[in-house]
This record gives structure tokens, C-alpha cells and sequence, in this order.
């Protein structure tokens, strides 16, 4: 009798089913967590992720992004490093030195492809190779990314470290130091710092990579163990920052850096600058081995190159396996023309 | 003076964290950034060391030439 009136077990299941179905199909639509730290305060090299917001392409990916200011790229490598961070933005240099030292990082993309280290010298100096700054103050930061590599560099183009005067300052100094003539050169990331330079000093560069010494550029690196957990998630979410730089890089500049003054309208660079940043790092995106690849997409023989000159400068050992250093494994090319293409 | 001489240490590794050729401080941000741990450690541990002994030396100088200041009462002679 119970059974004729009371209800079905099979209609009590369909209830349940029927009740479960939003929170499975909500389950289903929360998306993934990505936390990122940047390199540094906003600039123009932010751009993808900021166009990207706007545009509402992390959302479409199941990516609820979360990021942070940094204050330079090895602080950000050492971060990610420690899993406090999904991802770093920052330059790869600090990341291959990390990963010889036993660091578990792995480069998942690199965008800045041919080095854009080098000396700022003044434009008025004629200054054009590493042998004209014999005799002159170098300004540096020992604890950024050019700080393992300057005394080598020089020593291979015939300059012996007493014959340059290197100026060791913490990161931000260097910039006043420079710009008040307290030194005749600065080393730094050349296109990020010309916009500025242009206003303060006008300046040409003597960049590291036309003299024999190609360290990769800006990229993004994780913890091994962070891309084994969370490989469709960041793989989503690279793909749409590739996909993202190739679509600013593709004439909109202006757009790029606009988004990034829309969202910290309180940075160091104005729109212009901004723009003229992301329009001199295009030069810098692709390397002979790159061209034909989409952004983001990194080359065995660029590393291959990269890491043989820093084992020849004792940075890292000799035998390095370049497969340990980087990854494409989070590129997918699919989401990249969908998202340059304006069809995400 | 005790206190000082410690606070001294940290103004003079701070300065040279700021802007120095040379010194334990540039050591230091020199292995930081190429994430060469052991060697932060040892300048660390160099400092603690550096630390420790003006902490007892100055604490020597005090007990010959203040003996009857009141740090110095109940400390054996």
C-alpha cells in the first residue's frame, strides 16, 4: 500500500537528480583560479592581460584571474618558485639561473624572444659598442636579472672589468642615477626604459644580443608540480595571453596600452609611453628561429644558444638539457588565432 | 654603546644594500640574484658572527673602563 501512494524510489531519485542538476551544472561553470605575479609596476608589457580582461577573453576561458604588482623579475621567479604564485611574469633569465640551482620553474612561454638587455648610452656620446664604455660608470643593479652576466659580457668584447666603473644601486635608483648624469651608461631592459629616457635623457642602446650574448626576454614560468595540476587551466590562460599579444601587436598598440591606463591610471607611464613601449618591444618578440611561430612559442635552438653562453659565463652547469629549462606544452594554437582574430 | 654597535651593523648592511661595490650587504644581493642560497647564508651567518663579537667587545670595553656603572652591577670582575 505504501508503495501505490507514498512516493516511487524511482521518482524519489528523479527528485534528487532533478535538485542536483543546477549545483552540478554551477560546479561546472566556476571558473578556474589563476594567480599571477607581474615582473613589475604596470607598463606597457601588461597590456594582454589587461585587453584581455576588458574583453572578457579569461572569462570566456573558465579563468578568474588574480594579480599582483612585482618588484622585478627574480623577486617573481623566487615567488612562483615558493607556489605562492600560479604564475610569474618576468624575464627568463632569473628563471634558467633559478632552475640550474635547483629551483622547480619551467618556462611556459616566452614572448621576448631575442634579448633586450644592454647599455642605455647618451644619444650625443657615438657610442655604438661595448669598447666605447671603457673609462665610464656604468650604472646597475647587482640583483636584477643583468647583475650575473654584466662582467661577462664585458670580458668577451675585450673590456676588462678595471677598465669600466660599475655602479652597484638598488633597481629603482639606477633610473635617477642615469637620468642625472651621475653615470655615463645604465644597464637595463632597453625598450621598456627608452619611452622614458626619450623625455629625461634621449639615449641609443648597445644591447647585449648584437654583441654575442642572446639571454631570453619576458616570459611567463611555473612551478613543475603547479603545471601538473593545473595544465588545462594555464594552458587556457596562456594561450589567451599569446593569443592576446599577438592581437595588440597586430596594430593595436593604442588599445593595449589604453586598457592598461584604464585599469591603473595611477602608473608611472602615460598612454603614449606605454604604446611606444609595446612598439619598440615588437622587434624583440622574434628571433630567425621564431618567425614563422606564434607568440609565445618558445625555440629548442634559441635555448640551446641561450643556455650554452650562460654555461660558458659559469652561470649555469654544461650539461644542461633544454627540455628542463621550457615547455610548450601550454601553447595552443587553436585559442591563439581565435583570440588575434577577434572571433574568441 | 651595546645596542649601537648592533644597530650600526644593520645601518651599514643596509647602506650597502642600497648602493655598494663591495661588503657583505652587495654579497648578499649579489647571490640573490643568482639564487646561489649557500652563499646568502654564509654572509648571514658572517654578519651574525660580526654581530656577536662587537656585542662582547664592547661589553669587555664597559666592564675595564665603567665598572661601577649600574650595567655592570652583579657582573663578576
Amino acid at each position: 500500500m505504501n508503495r501505490m501512494f507514498g512516493p516511487s524510489r524511482r521518482s524519489l531519485l528523479a527528485g534528487a537528480a532533478a535538485l542536483a542538476m543546477p549545483c552540478v551544472a554551477k560546479a561546472r561553470a566556476v571558473a578556474d583560479k589563476v594567480t599571477l605575479r607581474l615582473d613589475f609596476t604596470s607598463s606597457g608589457l601588461h597590456s594582454p592581460f589587461y585587453v584581455g580582461i576588458q574583453r572578457g577573453w579569461f572569462e570566456k576561458a573558465g579563468i578568474d584571474l588574480s594579480m599582483e604588482d612585482g618588484n622585478g623579475s627574480t623577486t617573481t621567479v623566487q615567488l612562483v618558485g615558493a607556489g605562492l604564485f600560479d604564475l610569474g611574469l618576468n624575464s627568463l633569465g632569473p628563471l634558467t639561473v633559478a632552475r640550474a640551482k635547483g629551483l622547480p620553474v619551467i618556462s611556459v612561454a616566452g614572448f621576448v624572444r631575442k634579448g633586450e638587455l644592454g647599455f642605455l648610452v647618451p644619444e650625443e656620446s657615438g657610442w655604438k659598442t661595448p669598447k666605447d664604455l671603457i673609462g665610464k660608470k656604468i650604472v646597475y643593479s647587482v640583483a636584477s636579472q643583468e647583475g650575473p652576466f654584466v662582467r661577462y659580457f664585458l670580458q668577451q668584447n675585450g673590456v676588462a672589468e678595471d677598465q669600466v666603473e660599475l655602479i652597484n644601486v638598488d633597481g629603482p635608483s639606477r633610473y635617477a642615477v642615469y637620468f642625472t648624469m651621475q653615470a655615463d651608461s645604465l644597464l637595463t631592459t632597453v625598450p621598456g626604459v627608452m619611452p622614458i629616457a626619450a623625455v629625461k635623457r634621449p639615449s641609443v642602446p648597445i644591447l647585449f644580443s648584437d654583441f654575442g650574448l642572446n639571454l631570453p626576454g619576458l616570459g611567463m614560468g611555473t612551478r613543475t608540480d603547479t603545471l601538473e595540476k593545473k595544465k588545462d587551466a594555464l594552458r587556457r590562460f596562456v594561450s589567451v595571453v599569446c593569443g592576446a599579444w599577438t592581437y595588440i601587436l597586430d596594430g593595436h598598440e593604442q588599445e593595449g596600452a589604453q586598457a592598461v591606463f584604464a585599469n591603473r591610471p595611477n602608473g608611472a607611464f602615460t598612454v603614449a609611453m606605454m604604446a611606444e613601449q609595446i612598439r619598440l618591444f615588437k622587434p624583440f618578440f622574434f628571433t630567425d628561429a621564431t618567425k614563422e611561430r606564434p607568440v609565445g612559442m618558445q625555440s629548442e635552438v634559441d635555448w640551446t644558444m641561450t643556455l650554452k653562453s650562460m654555461a660558458d659565463a659559469r652561470i649555469i652547469p654544461l650539461d644542461t638539457n633544454p627540455s628542463d629549462y621550457f615547455t610548450n606544452d601550454c601553447i595552443d594554437t587553436a585559442i591563439i588565432d581565435k583570440v588575434a582574430g577577434g572571433t574568441y | 654603546m651595546k645596542v649601537a654597535i648592533g644597530l650600526s651593523l644593520v645601518g651599514a648592511l643596509v647602506g650597502e644594500f642600497v648602493s655598494a661595490q663591495h661588503g657583505l650587504g652587495y654579497v648578499i644581493m649579489a647571490a640573490q640574484g643568482a639564487f646561489d642560497t649557500p652563499r646568502v647564508f654564509v654572509a648571514v651567518l658572517l654578519l651574525s658572527l660580526m654581530g656577536t663579537l662587537l656585542f662582547r667587545m664592547i661589553e669587555a670595553v664597559e666592564r675595564r673602563v665603567i665598572p661601577w656603572h649600574v650595567s655592570q652591577r652583579g657582573v663578576r670582575h
